[in-house]
């Protein structure tokens, strides 16, 4: 599944994909991959993602459940 | 951010990809030296440095995965998990699981052991050995009897190192890691 959060997070950072894989070391195409939900990540590199972002696990990693959608949704109204 | 430092510049996913890619070359590597060494049986009546490079690639492939950090449980014969206690039972199971292992190591050796003698046109050092020592036997004797002296031998040596490997070192290695874990964990 795509992971587009991580590219938005990313986005919002101005950082391109190659920023993004110096600032965790990694090359271009493991975060592509990771973007295009290709490849999973260690913990580890999903931590250094984080940071790198600004963001938490949560926030770039965790999937929704769909009753936690449905809940968030009702709240935004 | 802290980086690790990398000998090989590669990220965790090249490094998966390699590993994995590794594990084919290796396979297709003692494939050849497999087919060397029979060749060489074959032909010369003897093995050289190729079963000598087979064999010794498994005790390497063990060292390499232990200086890397593996510590498992240790497995059986269907990669299942070996019980680690001292008790009787476990004991038994584990010394089960060893003798299973030493004759599927055992009977392949004699096998090819009555190939070589049967299909070679020179006699291998084994059968000329023998030769010295019962001169009156005839050729077919000769050959059950060498077969079974090679597989009491491969059995004898496969238990014995499996033994040794796995009570001695493997064993107490895993479960001095148990109790550093759970005293930590505590």
């Amino acid at each position: 599944m795509k992971n587009k959060r991580l590219k938005i997070a990313r986005i919002e950072m101005e950082l391109s994909q190659e920023d993004l894989a110096k600032a965790v070391g990694v090359t271009r195409q493991t975060i592509g991959l990771i973007e295009s939900g290709n490849y999973n990540p260690t913990l580890k590199l999903c931590i250094d993602i984080c940071r790198a972002t600004g963001k938490t696990l949560n926030d770039l990693f965790w999937e929704e459940s769909e009753d936690e959608k449905r809940k968030a949704n009702s709240e935004n109204g | 951010m802290k980086r690790e430092k990398r000998i090989l510049k590669m990220d965790e996913r090249q490094l998966a990809i390699q590993g994995k890619a590794n594990g084919v070359v290796m396979l297709f590597l003692m494939i050849c030296l497999c087919a060397a060494a029979i060749y060489r049986a074959v032909t010369e009546g003897e093995t050289g440095w190729e079963l000598i490079a087979l064999l010794a690639s498994f005790p390497i492939m063990m060292l390499a995965r232990r200086l890397y950090g593996d510590v498992e449980t240790p497995r059986g014969f269907k990669n299942q998990p070996l019980p680690t206690g001292r008790a009787r039972k476990d004991r038994r199971t584990r010394a089960g699981n060893y003798a299973i292992e030493a004759l599927f190591f055992a009977v392949p050796m004699a096998l090819i052991d009555v190939g070589l003698s049967v299909s070679s046109p020179q006699e291998h050092a084994l059968l000329q050995w023998m030769k010295a020592w019962f001169p009156t036997l005839n050729r077919v004797p000769l050959i059950v009897v060498s077969t079974l002296l090679v597989f009491a031998a491969s059995f004898a040596i496969s238990y014995a190192v499996r033994y040794l490997v796995t009570e001695l070192i493997l064993l107490k290695q895993y479960n001095r890691l148990q109790e550093k874990i759970s005293d930590s964990a505590e």
